[in-house]
């Protein structure tokens, strides 16, 4: 039971992945908090493909003591999803919930995020002055540089792109496919036709080349002319003829037409017995025989 | 005593039959059909088996956040599905399907690889019919793709293109791979005439190991100059085919074809089973994206099959090609030759078709590679 308890926290921790984003220092008609209220915000970033939990880490606005605000453990809100965002409440109210810090920032002061060990500096930043309802944000979300940003977006990534995906502009032009089929097929055609075109020549390079090689070549006219004609016509009744011919010989040099019948078991010396032998306490895999 | 009943019941809760539903059992019963399927007739074992339990594995009821299922980030199966969903198991699939293919047959008669060709309009063909049933060029992109008759290239372009299809699309092209012999057959016998069907190829010429040498370059080069987009599948084909025909790396060639391609393969079957998780899996989307799966191997046949007709009537008499082969067009290697062999014989039993329809069959394998380049570099 413990078992299945303890799983219930293996998320993945990657909290050096985390990234303040965003924030804003004169809220009076921006973002509203659960409260309804307008605060100071700061919005963080998992810039990785993981979930990242931040319960644990810290937020602070001074660098003498990076333990000021401790993300709570034991909620889940704290648990990020990969390349998400999440805003934190700078009030100074700590008692509002999970997200709120126990600070305010001012300008000329830092913003830290701090590892869960609490000394680790992950990311900060020093808040500049900002005029009402601007925030302040990095041009890349998780990297770059910081500017005022044009309008704010908490919770989302600060530039956004809005242009016609490859498969929505393919909708609009190509509603039915043909233009896509046609054009594609044309590739896959001239793709294998060039191919098949240097594979030709190449072929009849190699046939000449075997030619000029059998012609130099000091065997008797009569063998020549009979690996011409083979190579005229190699095909499977030509193997199949070399083959019975090979296996006539064997059958008729060897002597495995008439078995002995014989078994002699011989006698060896070794302290090593195939009765512990791993290998003889294994069951064979099971085959299915068809016919 | 009354801790160990709020414990036992909070057990319970935990259990796979307090959250079971209709839909996982439905799932739990289309993986035993797979891996019956596999075992009493044979029907691909090497994929239906691992895509089979791999059904089970991920039909299993959990609830959230017991960090186990494959959708689960972290979990042991999440991780194993990575291969999957970035597209790193498909190219080393085709690492293997290189180092084990002898293009021989196409190397020593090029005109084949034209029916290869021919064959990819299953592809655009299901591209089309999805967009009318109202699929994103995406979506129909990744759908379209299972008309190429093969599995790692469909998991390749739908992860890439439709990722949430993945499952449905992957079990599709495998289940239909499956059914070449089923499927394939009647259409072959209703587009030909018997007079057709009895044509006997000239046999292949003896092909220089020069030629198998220089055929993985110059086919990777130029294949891959023209669909750079295609490159993972190309590059990996073409260089495992290197490892065997070069004469000089034969361990690396046995490595690929033999340990690696097996390891890769169990990997990505039950990983793609294990995808199809019930409220994923079960929708209506996944019931067309079967229907598209069946048309393309149909459109495939089809395109094949007559594409060789057509191609018979400029070629001399000696020098025409039995149009049974032109099913091997897809790349569904080598049951698709097979199948050509199969039913070459039934009515001529001494007409051997197999080593000819190898050559489109491999055909079928480069033209689904530089079709779905095409898919990735006009939707991705």
């Amino acid at each position: 039971m413990s078992l299945l308890l303890v799983s219930f926290g293996a998320a993945a921790q990657q909290q050096s992945a985390m990234r303040i984003n965003e924030f804003m220092l004169n809220n009076t008609s921006d973002l509203q908090d659960d409260f309804g209220e307008h605060g100071q915000w700061v919005e963080l970033f998992n810039s990785s493909y993981g979930t990242v939990d931040i319960s644990g880490c810290y937020l602070t606005n001074d660098p003498n003591n990076l333990k000021k605000y401790m993300f709570p453990k034991g909620d889940l809100i704290t648990k990020i999803k990969p390349r998400q965002f999440v805003v934190i409440w700078a009030d100074g109210n700590q008692h509002k919930g999970t997200l709120y810090t126990n600070f305010t920032f001012a300008p000329g002061e830092e913003i830290l995020f701090v590892g869960g060990d609490g000394k680790t500096v992950i990311d900060r930043v020093t808040v500049p002055n900002l005029a009402e309802n601007q925030s302040y944000a990095r041009k890349t979300d998780g990297k770059g540089e910081w500017n005022i940003a044009q309008s704010t977006t908490p919770r989302a990534a600060n530039v956004t792109h809005t242009e016609e995906t490859k498969s929505q502009k393919m909708a609009r032009i190509d509603p039915y496919g043909w233009i896509m089929a046609l054009t594609a097929m044309s590739v896959v055609f001239s793709a294998l036709v060039i191919l098949y075109l240097i594979f030709k020549q190449i072929g009849k390079a190699s046939i000449k080349r075997s030619k000029k090689n059998t012609a130099a070549s000091n065997a008797p006219a009569s063998v020549k002319a009979a690996v011409a004609a083979a190579e005229e016509a190699t095909g499977g009744e030509t193997y199949a003829a070399i083959a019975m011919a090979l296996h006539l010989f064997q059958e008729e040099n060897d002597a495995h037409d008439e078995e002995s019948f014989i078994v002699t078991l011989n006698h060896t010396d070794r302290t090593y017995s195939p009765w512990s032998s791993k290998i003889y306490s294994l069951r064979q895999l099971p085959q299915i025989n068809r016919k | 005593m009354e801790n160990i009943i709020n414990n036992l019941i909070q057990f319970w809760q935990y259990t796979g039959f307090a959250n079971c539903t209709a839909q996982y059992l439905i799932m739990i019963a289309i993986g035993i059909l797979f891996i019956f399927l596999a075992i009493k007739f044979d029907w691909e074992p090497m994929l239906l088996i691992p895509i089979g339990f791999g059904i089970l594995i991920g039909n299993i009821p959990l609830f959230a956040g017991l960090n186990v299922g494959v959708y689960e980030e972290g979990s042991v199966f999440n991780i194993l599905y990575q291969g999957v969903q970035r597209g790193f198991y498909p190219p080393l699939i085709f690492l293997g399907i290189g180092a084990m293919t002898d293009f021989s047959a196409l190397i020593s008669n090029p005109k084949l690889l034209l029916i290869g060709a021919a064959a990819q309009f299953g592809i655009f063909g299901a591209y089309a019919l999805a967009l009318l049933l109202g699929f994103s060029p995406s979506e129909a992109g990744a759908i379209g793709i299972i008309g190429g008759a093969d599995g790692p290239t469909a998991i390749f372009i739908s992860g890439r293109l439709a990722p949430d299809l993945m499952g449905a699309i992957a079990v599709s092209a495998y289940s239909y791979m499956a059914l070449v012999p089923v499927i394939q057959p009647p259409i072959m016998r209703l587009l030909t005439t018997k007079k057709e069907r009895l044509i006997r190829m000239r046999p292949p010429r003896a092909v220089s190991p020069t030629e198998k040498k220089i055929f993985p370059i110059i086919g990777f080069l130029l294949t891959a100059f023209i669909v750079p987009s295609g490159l993972p599948l190309l590059g990996m084909l073409f260089f495992g085919n290197l490892l065997k025909e070069s004469g000089v790396t034969r361990r690396l060639a046995n490595t690929a074809s033999g340990p690696l391609v097996d390891i890769v393969t169990i990997l990505i079957g039950v990983t793609v089973g294990a995808s199809t998780q019930a409220d994923q899996f079960l929708q209506l989307k996944s019931v067309l994206i079967f229907g598209l799966g069946a048309l393309s191997f149909v459109i495939a046949t089809f395109t094949g099959v007559m594409f060789v007709k057509f191609f018979n009537l400029f070629l001399k008499e000696g020098n025409k090609i039995n149009p049974l082969i032109g099913n091997a067009g897809v790349s569904a290697v080598p049951d698709a030759a097979r199948v050509s062999n199969n039913v070459g014989r039934e009515y001529d039993d001494k007409n051997y078709l197999l080593m000819h329809a190898m050559g489109p069959n491999v055909a079928g394998v480069i033209g689904s590679a530089v079709a779905a380049g095409m898919l990735l570099g006009f939707l991705a």
